[in-house]
């Protein structure tokens, strides 16, 4: 069962119940957090570290957390920020079009999604992995996590304005890649 | 779940056909059971790393003593090490060959004088041949009388 942020906000500003908070915090978030990383960096092992990185920051930073903003807004700015330092750090290059060329089996983390997605399905994928890295962000914040305008404008810093325009930017983006190919 | 999102304004899943929004990745089994764990290890390590962090002015103070010290004794044995230099330079005149003995004092500074009491302290006239019958008193007034005796003695 996973606890609702008005019982761990609480907790985990009472320095005495904190802990126990956090403990909360992170089943309650562990998924979405996850997710969020994965979606962006592709590798299980990038996405466990980042995780982990980013829960490390969110309980060191525990005592910061003022309730000004939403739990999940918090956890998600540092999440993204994380995911998107990590790419900038690796500069990964999703080139689609040169790993067809060679193997997949050369590269474990497209398998994965290779092996269990239909031919459409990897065309999509593979449109979406095209995109640049914040537009990719914002649209899978928007497709896949239901997040609104205003919830991911918290997160990313951007205007509501800006936003629809890169989602929508995105979706043109992909749909043309999808009728290319 | 911990964010309200009403569904009113979800025309954005028609972007696509709704298989697309499925997962195609997927994750080592018991992961997310096994992940809370992970991250208070991670904690935990952090925490340890932040009081070693915090040790570290105290080590650093007593490397910085001990550097001092282990410098200081250093200075001390140079010292002392340079005066016995001079003793044992000295002392180490009888096995050294005559062109050595020239070419180390010729340019020095050493006066007659420290010569002659070097010489009479060290060196042990009893054995000189019989009939040369010279006093230690005629030796010493000779040498302390000549000015120039450095080469004497080198080519003794």
């Amino acid at each position: 069962m996973h606890h609702s942020d008005e019982e761990i906000i609480p907790l985990i500003q009472d320095e005495s119940t904190r802990e126990k908070g956090f403990d909360r915090l992170v089943k309650a978030y562990q998924q979405e957090v996850y997710w969020l990383i994965r979606r962006m960096v592709i590798d299980h092992d990038d996405a466990d570290d980042l995780t982990q990185d980013t829960f490390v920051k969110v309980w060191n930073n525990l005592d910061r957390f003022r309730g000004e903003s939403a739990l999940f807004t918090w956890i998600y700015r540092i999440a993204t920020n994380e995911a998107l330092a990590h790419l900038r750090k690796k500069r990964i290059s999703f080139s689609f079009l040169a790993l067809e060329k060679t193997s997949t089996a050369a590269i474990p983390e497209y398998n994965d999604a290779f092996y269990r997605s239909d031919n459409a399905m990897r065309q999509f994928q593979k449109a979406l992995a095209e995109l640049p890295d914040k537009q990719r962000l914002i649209f899978n914040m928007k497709y896949y996590d239901d997040l609104t305008y205003e919830q991911i404008s918290e997160i990313t810093g951007t205007s509501v304005g800006g936003l629809k325009a890169t989602y929508h930017q995105a979706v043109k983006k992909i749909k043309k890649k999808l009728s290319l190919e | 779940m911990n964010r309200q999102n009403s569904n009113k304004n979800n025309d954005h899943r028609d972007d696509f056909p709704g298989s697309f929004r499925s997962n195609p990745f997927h994750v080592p089994d018991h992961y997310f059971d096994e992940l809370p764990g992970r991250i208070k290890s991670r904690i935990e390590q952090d925490k340890s790393r932040k009081r070693l962090f915090y040790l570290r002015p105290v080590v650093q103070k007593a490397l910085l003593a001990a550097a001092g010290l282990a410098l200081l004794i250093g200075l001390a044995i140079a010292l002392l090490h340079e005066r016995n230099d001079v003793h044992v330079y000295i002392g180490q005149f009888n096995g050294i060959s005559a062109p050595d003995i020239e070419a180390t004092l010729l340019p020095s500074d050493l006066d007659e004088y420290t010569l002659v009491s070097f010489i009479l302290e060290t060196q042990d006239f009893t054995g000189m041949p019989s009939g040369t019958d010279i006093t230690d008193e005629e030796i010493k007034s000779y040498l302390l009388e000549t000015n120039n005796i450095e080469p004497l003695i080198l080519h003794y």
